[in-house]
């Protein structure tokens, strides 16, 4: 059996530290744990508690992105101020979310569920690593990118935390997801940019940003085939 | 907004005994076969389920497991739903904004809950308690109406029994 014991400890103790405001790291992890357990839940082949966990990662969410811009080298003073006001407007909903009854409710709930069987967990896995390999198959031809790159993203995450659930090596796995967290922080601060009141200033930034990202998924659509090797793992190599 | 609430209890569960904490017990054999037959027998009748909020104690998640697949939305954890009703929990229901709400719990709450939203009697209300049914376990009630105290009626009852014999 899995036991969910030290992760659960981990969304617990760092909702504090989210709540806290101080340190950035408690947002980070409260949205990794909750990333972790979902994975769990699902080795388990259930279904409920899912849907809390994704409010409680949506809770966070923008929140997360916002502490990545901030530590970001590059911004200028504008946008570093608009990016800080716009952190500081996030905080009191993820405040009231993480102190919610909900929340602790779902703590309760994941203390209580029955851990996933191995033999159950290792069949779960198979799928999870077909569906990535299929989101990365279709980048290729994909007409939006920015959706499809999104879903192989998380779905290449999902996959590595069923294989660290399993005691599995993940080196591989990390490597071709560090590619995708740097095209993903782009995403976010290309999103951010368009949505700010500097949108119109930033026009040259963004068009360059957009230029860059572009050319860097293509770069990933041709390494596709090397890292798919990586995703398949030892079964998929054949 | 009127809205359709389907209030069902958890399946059996493992008796109380000395050392397993009374959030922890889970569904007996019997209690999986019943939640399973509500399950299917709601399916049958046709039964579609917006959104589904649960107690987080043990029997009460592993019941609205099985009922997980008839919900066309989300799924929430409640723990307004592990105590006596409360005017929390039925802000909660109204504000799900669902037209379809599954409630999954415990006695003697959800019958106070149902008592409650078609009466408006509570149980600190110093008038004498109207009569009521046995709410028995695996059991499930269909109210009708404005989720508010006194604003829903009890459009059906079901037992396990009865929601086995429907046919496809």
């Amino acid at each position: 059996m899995l036991s969910n014991q030290v992760w659960l400890a981990h969304l617990c103790e760092n909702s504090v530290v989210a709540r806290g405001g101080v340190d950035p790291e408690g947002v980070h992890q409260v949205r990794v744990a909750a990333n972790r357990l979902a994975v769990w839940t699902e080795l388990a082949g259930r279904r409920l508690l899912l849907d809390d966990l994704r409010w409680t990662r949506r809770g966070v969410g923008r929140a997360r992105d916002l502490d990545v811009l901030l530590a970001s080298d590059g911004l200028d003073d504008a946008l570093r101020a608009w990016f800080v006001a716009e952190r500081a407007r996030e905080q009191p909903a993820l405040v009231e979310r993480l102190a919610s009854p909900r929340f602790r409710a779902l703590c309760d709930a994941l203390a209580l569920v029955e851990a996933p069987s191995r033999s159950r967990a290792r069949r779960v896995l198979e799928r999870l690593r077909r569906r990535a390999l299929k989101a990365g198959d279709a980048l290729a031809r994909s007409a939006d990118r920015a959706t499809d790159l999104h879903r192989l993203r998380r779905r290449l995450r999902r996959l590595r935390y069923a294989r660290e659930w399993l005691g599995e090596d993940t080196h591989a796995l990390k490597g071709v997801q560090d590619v995708l967290g740097a095209l993903n922080d782009r995403q976010v601060l290309l999103r951010e940019l368009a949505s700010s009141p500097l949108a119109r200033r930033a026009m040259e930034r963004r068009r360059r940003l957009a230029e860059e990202l572009e050319r860097d998924v293509a770069r990933l659509i041709e390494r596709w085939r090397a890292l798919r090797a990586d995703v398949a793992g030892v079964e998929g190599r054949g | 907004m009127t809205m359709e609430l389907w209030i069902v209890r958890h399946a059996e569960a493992e008796e109380r005994r000395l050392g397993l904490a009374d959030e922890r017990r889970a569904l007996t054999r019997r209690g999986r076969r019943d939640a399973d037959a509500i399950a299917r027998g709601l399916r049958r009748l046709g039964v579609e389920i917006e959104r589904l909020h649960h107690s987080p104690l043990l029997r009460s998640v592993e019941t609205a497991e099985r009922l997980a697949p008839l919900v066309s939305g989300e799924t929430a954890v409640s723990a307004e739903l592990a105590r006596s009703p409360s005017s929390a929990l039925v802000r909660e229901i109204a504000d799900s904004g669902a037209r379809s709400l599954a409630v999954v719990g415990h006695e003697p709450w959800l019958s106070e809950l149902a008592f409650w939203l078609i009466t408006g009697w509570r149980v600190d209300d110093p008038r004498p308690q109207p009569e009521w049914i046995d709410f028995p376990k695996s059991g499930v009630l269909r109210l009708e109406g404005e989720p508010r105290p006194g604003g829903m009626r009890l459009a059906a009852f079901h037992d396990v029994r009865t929601l086995r014999r429907v046919r496809k």
